[in-house]
């Protein structure tokens, strides 16, 4: 079992990493973002002693079966949607405008994970809001 | 050659009595299939098993279907396999992502649960690049409201 201080670790190395790409880079944005929330999602688990987890299908799995975890995967879900199609797209600028990041991957995803993740390990962390680039 | 009709009762094969014995079947040709009587209760079992299947995932593609028809945000659904769960693609009206559409998604998969057909997971693709994640040749049509006005479950 992985120990969750190393999964909090990445969750703040992405999250500063976040704040390092360029506007033009924001379908990376929306990836490392995904990251960040992978590794917020891997604290809970490694804290609860949850094993299961190997691949992104298990986790999914076992976030969507929990009831312990229903409000995260209600968010974390369908930013994994964003993440899996915005990786593989020609034009992802069309697909996820960079005008909706902030909005809608960042406050709409990624805090609210965040927010739970820490709510359910009983501890907070120092997560101030992200400050996006600007062009 | 012409079949015989047997009107003698039917040969019994019990998992306790016949599981080692050896049956040797005869098929039209010239194949010949040595099976012992746990094999072919097996293979029954099997048979059911994937008959079960193919109905629940006939009625998990008529579940998706109802849903895709009654939003229109949807314009089409695909099924395919992914590795080993089934993945639902499913193209929005927009060319954008819709973050709403995303939200019912989430609560699609947990209905989709009740069907026993494994692991089922949708995904929101922009219109057109169905190809881009997945061989079209092995997608199913679950719902396209562009290419006719009603839904179509393909089996």
């Amino acid at each position: 079992m992985t120990d969750p201080q190393r999964h909090i670790r990445q969750w703040l190395h992405n999250r500063g990493f976040i704040a390092t790409i360029e506007p033009r880079f924001h379908d990376w944005i929306v990836t490392a973002t995904f990251y960040a929330a992978l590794h917020a999602v891997d604290t809970l688990l490694a804290h609860d002693q949850n094993s299961r987890v190997v691949d992104h299908a298990s986790r999914n799995d076992v976030l969507a079966r929990t009831n312990r975890y229903q409000q995260i995967h209600r968010h974390y879900k369908p930013l994994y949607m964003l993440a899996q199609s915005v990786r593989y797209l020609a034009a992802p600028e069309k697909w996820i405008p960079f005008e909706k990041v902030e909005s809608h991957v960042l406050h709409r995803y990624l805090y609210p994970i965040e927010a739970s993740v820490q709510k359910l390990i009983n501890q907070q962390l120092d997560l101030p809001p992200i400050k996006l680039r600007t062009a | 050659m012409e079949q015989q009709q047997h009107k003698s009762r039917p040969t019994a094969i019990r998992a306790d009595r016949d599981g080692g014995k050896m049956f040797v079947f005869h098929p039209e040709g010239d194949d010949l299939f040595v099976r012992s009587g746990r094999q072919v209760i097996e293979h029954c079992q099997l048979g059911i098993g994937l008959e079960v299947w193919l109905n629940e995932l006939r009625d998990m593609a008529e579940h998706v279907a109802a849903w895709a028809q009654k939003r229109p945000a949807v314009q089409a659904v695909y099924a395919a396999p992914r590795g080993t769960q089934i993945t639902l693609f499913v193209i929005p009206n927009a060319d954008q992502f819709d973050f709403d559409l995303a939200d019912e998604m989430v609560s699609l998969e947990i209905e989709l649960r009740r069907f026993n057909v494994g692991l089922i997971e949708t995904i929101q693709i922009p219109p057109g690049e169905l190809d881009r994640f997945v061989d079209t040749n092995q997608a199913r049509i679950i719902h396209d409201r562009s290419a006719a006005a009603h839904s179509t479950v393909a089996s």
